[in-house]
């Protein structure tokens, strides 16, 4: 008796203490998203009310017209490129991260979080120097008599900026995956007389490879909804579907088709983050 | 093929002894140079006296920083990001330990979707969350307002407070608040002198997170700035898509320099990988 009334006292604390949260994300974050899901099948009239009824246009005209097919296809290309070579780039890191020693693991550390920290608009600004005309990267060229290099508003400037804006949330997740090998394992191979790259081949790749792979999904999905990125180094040339968004959101104030852009563009990440988060379960077990 | 294989055969023995760990140094110090690269080009260009961005620069000069000083609109950003990173970094701290503490010692059923509820506003992209805000925000004609912006921050920055606090708990010995609830402390009294002072560094680091995040956003406060609610990086965003003077480097230079003095502060308290 005396327990039941100390466990229900208990869960009314609990109640009042999760409410605060809770409230907030309820009524700013559920809410608004809920709403915009209805606005989604709204008819469009510009500057005024919609008429009632409910439509599918704004779906249709997404999927119909070939901007934005095209639009699509680029942001995937966009998402797999920068996946990808943030894979083959950020793996070398993070296995120095985790096997160098410790002084210069907490270097290597600062490194990698305080980019991640930074603001996303100061990190494409500094891209926007070093691409842009009268930058380092245009100097040294000239130095040599080179050419200069066309990477402002260019498809692969905007992969080489979102490579260095995404590269930490590839070293962290591998990171964590490679900390689950045992070094003993390392130790084994070499001493059977594997080669460093046999090694790296037969033990740390395939042993890692649930991390690899939610890496990669992770980057992807936070590339294909990258904005300031593709909007400051891309700019018009490469529009993608978050760019898409703006526009139609505070340039064009069509806010239905802004809606069904936003809600095609969060299924899709959404699945994704399910699709990493069953990923790094997999990964806990990988290695039992 | 003999001469050919032999060859191929001593560069592998060469790499595998001394090639291996040089060209592995050098990759890794090449990627720190990528990584920091565009940080490192924003602080050479706000010390640059030239009118337009050029390398190598054309002296020194601490010009740009004197000009921001003088300059109403970056000084009221400044002051509008520095107060809404303050509130969202408290409020969101509170409210993310209270619901982290309830996450990690009660055995009510749901616990895990509420957990997923409190991490998911990382998983929205931020033009979604923007948009929705900004059509909601707009029926009751706030957009610009200081409040529209501090609940949106608020939101983005819970999961990494409930995210740091949730770790730091279930890392702590449950047997010190066992015995000193057997020794008849009460629930309330074991909280303030038991639990909340041994998460002290990770409510901390949580509440650090919860300030540069806010600080740094742009994306959604983009949608929710109007004219009013202009912060320090919706302003740069602003800016640096219509002018080319290094004035934004030299703002940029300051919130890089406050950025990574949290973050080097953090990495004392936690350990992060």
């Amino acid at each position: 008796m005396n327990a039941f009334v100390v466990n229900r006292r208990a869960r009314w604390q609990y109640l009042l203490m999760l409410a605060p949260s809770v409230l907030l994300l309820a009524a700013f974050f559920l809410l608004p998203l809920a709403d915009m899901f209805l606005r989604s099948f709204e008819h469009f009239v510009p500057f005024g009310n919609p008429p009632p009824g409910f439509t599918l246009e704004n779906y249709a005209k997404f999927v119909g017209d070939s901007f934005y097919r095209l639009t699509l296809g680029r942001t995937l290309l966009l998402g797999a490129t920068v996946a990808i070579i943030s894979l083959i780039v950020g793996f070398p890191m993070a296995y120095a991260i985790v096997r160098v020693r410790p002084g210069l693991r907490a270097f290597l550390t600062v490194i990698i979080l305080v980019p991640l920290m930074t603001s996303v608009i100061i990190r494409s600004y500094g891209w926007m120097i070093l691409l842009g005309e009268g930058g380092p990267l245009a100097s040294l060229l000239a130095v040599f008599g080179l050419p200069r290099p066309r990477l402002m508003y260019t498809f692969w400037g905007t992969v080489i900026a979102l490579v260095q804006v995404m590269m930490p949330f590839m070293v962290l997740t591998l990171a964590a995956a490679i900390q689950q090998i045992s070094p003993t394992l390392e130790d084994a191979s070499r001493n059977l007389g594997a080669g460093r790259l046999r090694m790296f081949i037969d033990v740390i790749l395939p042993l890692s490879l649930p991390g690899v792979a939610a890496g990669t999904v992770l980057v992807f999905a936070l590339s294909i909804s990258a904005f300031a990125t593709p909007v400051l180094i891309g700019g018009a040339s490469v529009k993608v579907v978050a760019t898409v968004v703006y526009e139609q959101a505070l340039t064009v104030i069509n806010w239905p088709f802004a809606s069904a852009t936003s809600f095609l563009l969060m299924s899709v990440t959404l699945c994704l983050a399910l699709i990493q988060a069953k990923l790094v379960a997999w990964g806990a077990r990988w290695n039992q | 093929m003999e001469p050919v294989s032999r060859l191929l055969r001593s560069v592998g023995r060469w790499f595998d002894s001394h090639g291996a760990s040089f060209c592995f140094s050098l990759f890794i110090a090449l990627v720190c140079v990528f990584l920091l690269a565009p940080i490192a080009v924003v602080i050479i260009a706000a010390f640059n006296p030239a009118r337009y961005v050029t390398f190598p620069p054309q002296g020194f000069t601490f010009g740009w920083f004197v000009e921001i000083a003088k300059n109403s609109d970056i000084l009221d950003a400044a002051w509008l990001s520095l107060r809404i990173a303050v509130i969202t970094a408290v409020i969101a701290t509170v409210s993310g330990t209270l619901a982290s503490l309830v996450l990690t010692r009660s055995r009510m059923p749901g616990v895990d979707i509420l957990k997923l509820l409190l991490l998911s506003p990382l998983l929205v992209p931020g033009v979604v969350f923007g948009i929705a805000l900004l059509i909601f925000f707009n029926q009751y004609g706030m957009i610009g307002s200081v409040s529209a912006i501090l609940t949106a921050h608020i939101c983005l920055t819970l999961p990494y407070v409930v995210r740091t606090v949730t770790a730091g708990l279930e890392s702590i010995d449950r047997s010190i608040e066992d015995s000193a609830r057997s020794l008849g402390a009460s629930p309330a009294t074991v909280l303030l002198t038991v639990t909340l002072p041994s998460i002290r560094s990770s409510m901390f680091a949580g509440a650090i997170f919860a300030f540069l995040v806010s600080f740094d956003e742009a994306i959604v406060t983009l949608f929710l700035a109007g004219v009013q609610g202009v912060t320090l990086p919706v302003f740069i965003f602003q800016y640096v898509q219509y002018n080319s003077d290094p004035l934004v480097a030299a703002v940029a230079c300051i919130m890089v320099l406050v950025t990574s003095a949290a973050v080097v502060t953090v990495i004392r308290k936690v350990r992060v990988i």
